[in-house]
């Protein structure tokens, strides 16, 4: 089963450039695990010991997994997964 | 006494450039900027309320000439520092909202705890490089903490150390007037956040939801406690 997972900016260094990603996976974990396999260093900075990081959000579809099953969200087939972590940025300083 | 239409803008860069621009005429009766910085010529590629003749000089002083320029009849003063603790409240409380456009995340959190705990609906942004996301937290909505739990520790990148491309600001600073026009006007848009990705052309709406465990909507956090940001910024 495969999923779109759009990588943001901040990770796309992880990938190659590439802003999306198709990932086999029927749960988040199983589809970080891929990331990780696919594109070594992704799972850690989405996650630590307990779970995903506080300052990284994870959508399946547009519903952010902590209000799902978090890591072990379901996912189906064409399902996309986006990741949004914490940037800062507007003023110089 | 707080009016219908007072707005504290918290930077006066990137984000701030816009946000400034387009509320100057939009009916908003006053608006106070803080910031602490002077005009640096590499920014002024995303800092659009300033030129080259201003490099150097206070971007408060610059940017409040500029909304004077924009719209006389707009009421604006200019706090000139940063936006810390000791201060949050008050200025808070002098406005009707409060729009964040401060490059790093401390600053961001304090911008949120203090407006959940004044009341004060609060629209925030972040970019770096290509993409970042706006965000528009009600008193009785999601806020900052909802969506990102704490000050990130480490491994977050900010405009200062990679960048941020001139219309991605300049896109979020427009949802984030965009919002606060909106909350002005009495829609209640709380909890929506916005996601732009200028390389993938993508603008995208989400629904933040409140979370039970938020430490700043369940009334654990009920003070500014400095140590709350500066020990994130110092690790």
């Amino acid at each position: 089963m495969s999923v779109t997972v759009r990588i943001p900016t901040p990770l796309r260094t992880l990938t190659g450039g590439a802003d999306e990603v198709a990932v086999d996976g029927a749960t988040v974990a199983e589809v970080i695990d891929h990331l990780e396999a696919n594109h070594p260093g992704m799972k850690d900075r989405l996650c630590d010991e307990k779970g995903v990081r506080r300052f990284v959000n994870i959508y399946a579809n547009d519903e952010d997994i902590r209000f799902l099953d978090n890591l072990e969200t379901a996912l189906k087939e064409g399902d996309t997964l986006s990741i949004v972590p914490a940037i800062a940025g507007g003023a110089s300083r | 006494m707080t009016s219908a239409r007072r707005v504290l803008v918290v930077g006066a860069g990137g984000l701030g450039s816009p946000v400034l621009r387009l509320l100057a005429r939009s009916g908003v009766e006053h608006i106070t900027v803080v910031d602490d910085d002077v005009v640096d010529e590499s920014n002024l590629h995303r800092q659009t309320l300033y030129t080259t003749a201003d490099v150097g000089l206070s971007k408060i002083d610059r940017a409040m000439r500029v909304l004077r320029e924009l719209s006389p009849a707009l009421s604006v003063s200019g706090v000139e520092g940063r936006f810390v603790p000791s201060t949050a409240i008050d200025l808070l409380l002098e406005h009707t909202l409060v729009v964040e456009g401060a490059d790093n995340l401390a600053t961001k959190f304090l911008v949120a705890d203090a407006a959940h705990l004044c009341g004060v609906p609060a629209i925030q942004a972040g970019a770096v490089r290509w993409s970042g996301w706006a965000l528009c937290a009600l008193p009785d909505s999601a806020c900052l903490r909802c969506l990102f739990e704490d000050i990130p520790q480490g491994r977050i990148e900010t405009c200062a150390d990679a960048g941020v491309v001139g219309p991605v600001v300049g896109v979020l600073g427009g949802l984030e007037a965009a919002l606060a026009l909106r909350v002005l006007r009495g829609e209640r848009p709380g909890g929506e956040l916005w996601h732009y990705d200028a390389l993938r052309g993508a603008l995208r709406k989400t629904f933040v939801r409140r979370r039970n465990d938020c430490p700043l909507c369940s009334g654990e956090i009920q003070d500014l406690r400095t140590e709350r940001y500066t020990a994130a910024c110092a690790a």
